[in-house]
């Protein structure tokens, strides 16, 4: 579906990569090891209030984090929608309740992990944060978690015609044991290490607003299929950010290279294409210097293809 | 429509329950818990083992409890809209809503995955993701287009409507199967219990002296179809989606706020979409779950948005208990229903009014033209969603 006047206005990521609150990252990759990866942690006692975020799992603290710093970036101090993709949701609490009656049997459980093991947590907790009573969705659909969210944002706006800031995350928590399930039911392409991220995006259709690119399709099909190649074709994006081989002039670059495997892996792809039409462009990833127009193209085993475009402003 | 639930295994027998007074709650046959001779639930009356067979799914694969109650539900809403005669399967999508997605699977296998063999393993993780059961059914039932799943805890379904609804205006699919699905399980069960909002007895919505809820499982789905489809293929509407509205309370991890702020925003979002007056509303499916919280700030919500004059209303959940995720979809069967059928249910175990309120439930079946319902689903992370049906 090709989309007129929508824009992403700022991003932030927490990453196995510097990207949080650091513009540079870029410049100064870091090669992925061979072993589960988490995010490098940022300091977060600088950005949140130590004794309200005491109980919050890490998941929670990045989400929250990357949610303030993009609507700094945005310049909003009101969100409009909150849309939240997460695969695995929770898991640091979900194991925790688990154990909990697993281990200590079936009475006086505490209820602070059970509270905060559902999927919509997040969301419900960035909506508290900033007072949104606005629009809230969590979906957690697998590999497609993130573009079934950022497609729910895209349609969320073409009904509402009015102008909107439109919180989308992408969204996934690796614990010591889930590396450990990963690792051995094989569950992720063993190329590259399982990891996990809390990237988002402030989506929003107000020419006026800061942008830093424009959604300019958002595709769903079975399989890479022909129409998919046509796409492609007929846009001729400069770049393809591809978890897949595609049989494309185009070039492709794998951003899994950059952020490790999991399953809201496309939203760091989205990251980094909105990165890459915003600044110099590493050798490593392109040698076009620039680029202008950029398609993060996922074809999944069991959940199908998804085609995003994004181009520079 | 399809709906499987702790009163019924599909739509006719839910109804029937529904008129007869019939409730579905009692201790649970399949889950060994602590709990299970002190907590009431509403359980669905098939072992996994007997909705295999029901099914006629592969025996040698293993099933979460959800993928088969969504089988199950979405496989009645199929057949009734003849959604085998689709010859382009990739306009047909699937969106389905869950709390828990696989998690009976995963409270029973997580601690022993050191043991497993690594086949056995593969097969069982990747069943408990939430997506799981929403690719089973949608490869079941042979339906190619989008499909994704909702987890806004109890709205989930609900929630998976609204996207459903918006698929079909934004011309991504003539057809959607939307609904939502939860299995029982130890998890919701002991979490529940250990925010101390589960009644030891049958629930007891809006009525002062209630305690808390049931938990329960079931799963209910219907089928959206645009006008223009519904023309090519000369089937008749059993209801439109007039408006919905998904809002958030903004409040309370687990709490709604005491004036029921996300509640009366997505209730009159809703209405004000469906192009009504909320005088025009018949009869309110309220999210009722039972406990002291819910059904204090939903009747606050409720007075304020109908400006004191609430229409009969009622919760359902009185028969099937708290069916999370799933709620919105058997709730959206039973509003259907309703409208058909120009039939109210009562609230069962309804005696004296919450003092705070003077708000009086509907208490026994009535025959009337229903025109309008609103259906409420409500839930954690203060996830409020409200949709209109109409003739």
């Amino acid at each position: 579906m090709e989309l007129q006047n929508l824009y992403i206005g700022a991003s932030s990521a927490v990453s196995v990569q510097e990207t949080f609150d650091n513009p540079n990252w870029l410049e100064a990759i870091r090669p992925l090891t061979a072993e589960p990866m988490k995010v490098l942690a940022p300091d977060y006692k600088k950005f949140l209030d130590p004794t309200a975020t005491r109980r919050m799992s890490k998941v929670l603290k990045n989400s929250l984090l990357t949610a303030r710093q993009a609507m700094e970036q945005q310049g909003i101090a009101e969100l409009d929608a909150v849309i939240t993709a997460t695969a695995w949701g929770c898991q640091e609490d979900t194991t925790k309740f688990l154990d909990s009656f697993e281990s200590m049997g079936e009475e006086l459980l505490s209820p602070t992990s059970f509270i905060q093991s559902t999927h919509n947590t997040i969301g419900g907790l960035i909506a508290m944060s900033v007072k949104c009573n606005g629009y809230n969705n969590t979906i957690s659909h697998d590999f497609m978690s993130f573009e079934t969210s950022l497609l729910d944002a895209v349609l969320l706006m073409k009904e509402n015609k009015q102008a909107m800031n439109c919180y989308v995350g992408g969204i996934d928590e690796l614990t010591d044991f889930s590396a450990g399930i990963f690792t051995k039911a094989q569950c992720f392409n063993e190329v590259y290490p399982v990891a996990e991220a809390a990237t988002c995006f402030i989506v929003h259709n107000n020419d006026a607003q800061k942008k830093v690119a424009k959604l300019t399709n958002i595709t769903f099909t079975q399989s890479l299929d022909q129409s998919i190649l046509d796409l492609i074709q007929k846009n001729k994006p400069d770049l393809i950010l591809s978890s897949s081989a595609m049989a494309s002039d185009v070039p492709v670059f794998d951003y899994r290279t950059l952020c490790g495997e999991f399953s809201t892996a496309a939203a760091f792809g989205l990251y980094l294409a909105v990165e890459l039409v915003t600044k110099k462009v590493p050798a490593a990833i392109s040698r076009s210097g620039t680029l202008k127009k950029i398609a993060i193209i996922n074809v999944y085993p069991e959940s199908r293809c998804s085609y995003l475009e994004i181009e520079g402003c | 429509m399809g709906a499987v639930s702790a009163i019924g295994l599909d739509v006719a027998s839910n109804y029937q329950s529904l008129l007869q007074r019939r409730d579905g709650i009692g201790y649970t046959e399949y889950i060994d818990t602590y709990h299970k001779t002190i907590l009431p639930v509403g359980e669905v009356k098939l072992s996994n083992e007997q909705l295999i067979d029901l099914l006629s799914l592969d025996k040698r694969d293993i099933y979460s409890r959800t993928e088969l109650l969504s089988i199950k539900a979405a496989s009645e809403a199929y057949a009734q809209a003849r959604l085998s005669e689709i010859k382009d399967r990739t306009r047909i999508a699937f969106i389905s809503g869950t709390s828990v997605g696989g998690m009976d699977l995963s409270e029973r296998y997580y601690k022993g995955y050191e043991l497993e063999g690594k086949r056995e393993l593969v097969t069982k993780f990747r069943k408990h993701g939430c997506y799981k059961h929403t690719e089973s059914a949608a490869k079941a039932l042979n339906v190619q287009g989008i499909s994704t799943t909702i987890s806004t805890a109890c709205s989930s379904a609900a929630n998976a409507i609204i996207y459903g609804a918006r698929l079909i205006d934004a011309g991504l699919a003539d057809i959607v199967i939307a609904g939502g699905v939860d299995p029982l399980s130890k998890f919701t069960i002991n979490g529940f219990n250990s925010l101390k909002i589960l009644d030891t007895e049958p629930t007891r919505p809006f009525d002062d002296s209630r305690v808390g809820l049931n938990l329960a499982e079931g799963a209910g789905y219907v089928v959206l179809e645009s006008e223009q489809s519904m023309k090519q293929r000369g089937i008749e509407p059993l209801g439109r989606l007039l408006g919905y509205a998904n809002t958030c309370d903004a409040y309370h991890q687990t709490a709604s706020s005491p004036e029921g702020k996300g509640a009366v925003l997505a209730m009159s979002k809703a209405i004000e979409l469906a192009g009504i007056q909320p005088s025009a509303v018949d009869y309110v499916n309220v999210h009722g779950t039972g406990t002291q919280n819910n059904d204090l700030s939903e009747g606050t919500a409720l007075k304020t948005v109908f400006d004191g004059k609430v229409p009969s209303f009622s919760s359902t959940k009185s028969y099937t208990g708290h069916t999370l995720g799933a709620s919105g979809g058997i709730e959206a069967a039973y509003s259907l229903l309703a409208i058909n059928n120009g039939v109210v249910y009562p609230n069962l175990r309804f005696r004296t009014s919450i003092a705070d309120l003077g708000l009086i439930p509907q208490q026994e079946v009535e025959y009337k033209t229903v025109n309008i319902v609103l259906s409420n689903s409500f839930g954690f992370g203060g996830n409020n969603t409200s949709l209109v049906f109409g003739r």
